[in-house]
């Protein structure tokens, strides 16, 4: 079922607001997770809502994107809430949550996964040199949004998007219950809605929205266009990162800068331990291993194991990296964190034929195996043993 | 121990014996499981196999606990090369273990390639209990084949 919501004042964030506060009204869901200015600064987080008067100061579509709210849903539902909870995720934030059930760290039963195509993000010095310039604190928001989804962007127009932005090949939704479909649609007449699981009719339904609404003529296509740019970028970006961090010598110099913070860690949605190995007494190292390796080479860098950290936390998300990108955007060294991370991951999973996000139903690679698979790789090669 | 102060820029073969052409010794790390490849080396001794001893045997219970960061740190600290080896597919004493190992260093040749560190310093055998010849064969092999690919970079230069 695809429902129309006809736009109201010719704004969308004012359409979407009241759609949001009618889930609440129509008592469709208990809650919902939307971002939302904290105090009227530029600055949005997912906010739990469940008041239908608090809708003012959310900002469904925006370039602002500070926390992915993929593990925020996850403590959301780690446990039954007793509570349907609406919840407007990018389709970056809904990958993420879907690679977290797959780890039992949380669930889909009490959630309705309300997606759309990707406003996009900037980064952080772009988004407050954005917000400064809008009225309020913030940016000229339905202006962002006609540019984002009228011609879509990669790095055209004043603001170039987040780099992560710019390689992401599934602006999409996919897995979601609800999809908001924007890209190519008439934003001043409507906004078309797609409901795609038993649990998003309901929701419409519910809302009294009728099955009279269509996907974008343009749409496709213009996905099409955009997916095969962003194709193109990611190739592009690849090659520089083999360059920038193909060797050893380079892998340090691209890290230099690594203050061994690790906001990456702390930020990234799908870095899953519940306790890192890098808190634990395991890199606690004897006074004496730090002199030895001194010894070695002259030198140590305190603080050290910053590229095994980097290493580890790659192979450990290997198959799951989202490619949100909120790693770069928490380095305060400024190091493009994602831009390595995506790169690596994206052709690492291919291995495993894996997808992030894809498919509730398909486990993750390294929770399974099968009994005859990758034979090639064991063994010393085709040579006999001499 | 000789305390032997070098600049990392000068870490070159040249200054260092154990890395110049012929002479070159490479040090191999293999994480070797107990019920099989534990116990075939330790047949390659009582048999009185002689293997290089370029070859750093870290016993382990089982692969399947062989975590992906244990081969990322014996790289970094200088490892030229790696070996996993375990039971035969069927034959793991925890059942499915080195199934899962054999994702794992699947993964691991997917990244550290990128890195300039070769797939080929990182294998994945399996030689059981029984095969201690098998064993000492396989060792020979992979340092013959380490000599010739060469030193790993970060045995060469200090990583971060």
């Amino acid at each position: 079922m695809i429902a129309s919501i006809q736009t109201k004042n010719q704004s969308i964030t004012r359409t979407l607001q009241d759609f949001f506060a009618d889930l609440l009204k129509t008592g469709a869901v208990d809650a919902v997770l939307v971002p939302s200015r904290i105090s009227k600064s530029p600055y949005v987080k997912p906010c739990l809502i469940t008041s239908a008067d608090q809708m003012d100061q959310t900002v469904p579509l925006g370039p602002g994107f500070f926390v992915n709210a993929g593990p925020m849903v996850s403590r959301l539902t780690r446990t039954r809430a007793d509570a349907t909870i609406g919840v407007w995720l990018r389709p970056c934030e809904v990958r993420a949550f879907v690679e977290l059930t797959k780890l039992r760290q949380g669930g889909r039963q009490d959630v309705i996964i309300l997606s759309m195509d990707c406003p996009m993000a900037l980064s952080r010095k772009d988004y407050e040199d954005w917000a400064a310039q809008g009225e309020g604190g913030l940016g000229d928001v339905d202006k962002w949004i006609h540019t984002v989804y009228q011609k879509p962007v990669t790095k055209a127009d004043a603001w170039p998007v987040a780099r992560a932005c710019q390689v992401c090949e599934s602006p999409y939704p996919v897995n979601a219950d609800v999809s908001v479909m924007l890209m190519g649609a008439d934003l001043d007449k409507e906004i078309p809605v797609r409901a795609d699981t038993e649990k998003g009719e309901k929701l419409l339904a519910a809302l009294d929205l009728t099955d009279n609404g269509q996907e974008p003529a343009q749409r496709k296509a213009m996905l099409a266009d955009l997916t095969a740019d962003r194709t193109a970028a990611f190739q592009a970006m690849d090659e520089e990162m083999l360059v920038r961090t193909g060797s050893i010598d380079a892998l340090n110099r691209f890290f230099s800068a690594c203050v061994n913070c690790y906001n990456c860690r702390s930020v990234c949605p799908v870095c899953y331990c519940k306790e890192c190995v890098f808190n634990t007494d395991a890199v606690a190292y004897a006074p004496a291993q730090y002199l030895s390796w001194a010894d070695k080479w002259g030198q140590v860098p305190m603080p050290n194991d910053t590229v095994f950290f980097h290493l580890t936390r790659l192979a450990h998300i290997g198959c799951t990296c989202v490619g949100c990108g909120q790693c770069t955007l928490a380095c305060p060294s400024q190091i493009p964190v994602a831009d390595l991370f995506i790169s690596v991951t994206r052709n690492v999973r291919k291995a495993f034929d894996y997808v992030p996000g894809r498919d509730d139903a398909e486990a993750l690679p390294l929770s399974v195996f099968q009994e005859s698979e990758f034979t090639d790789i064991v063994g010393m090669g085709n040579k006999e043993v001499t | 121990m000789t305390q032997t102060v070098m600049e990392p820029s000068q870490a070159s073969p040249a200054k260092n014996p154990s890395l110049a052409g012929d002479a070159f010794e490479p040090v191999l790390i293999a994480f070797v499981c107990n019920w099989c490849t534990y116990t075939a080396a330790d047949l390659a001794g009582t048999s009185r196999l002689t293997y290089p001893d370029n070859v750093r045997l870290v016993r382990v219970m089982c692969t399947g606990m062989v975590d992906p960061q244990y081969v990322i740190k014996a790289f970094l600290e200088g490892a030229d090369a790696v070996l996993v080896s375990g039971c035969h597919p069927g034959d793991c004493h925890y059942i499915n273990g080195n199934y899962k190992a054999r994702r794992r260093i699947l993964l691991l040749k997917q990244i550290l390639p990128r890195f300039g560190i070769d797939a080929k310093r990182l294998r994945l055998t399996w030689i059981g209990a029984s095969d201690g010849i098998e064993f000492a064969q396989t060792m020979t092999r992979f340092v013959k084949d380490i000599k010739e690919i060469g030193p790993c970079q970060a045995r060469l230069q200090p990583v971060i």
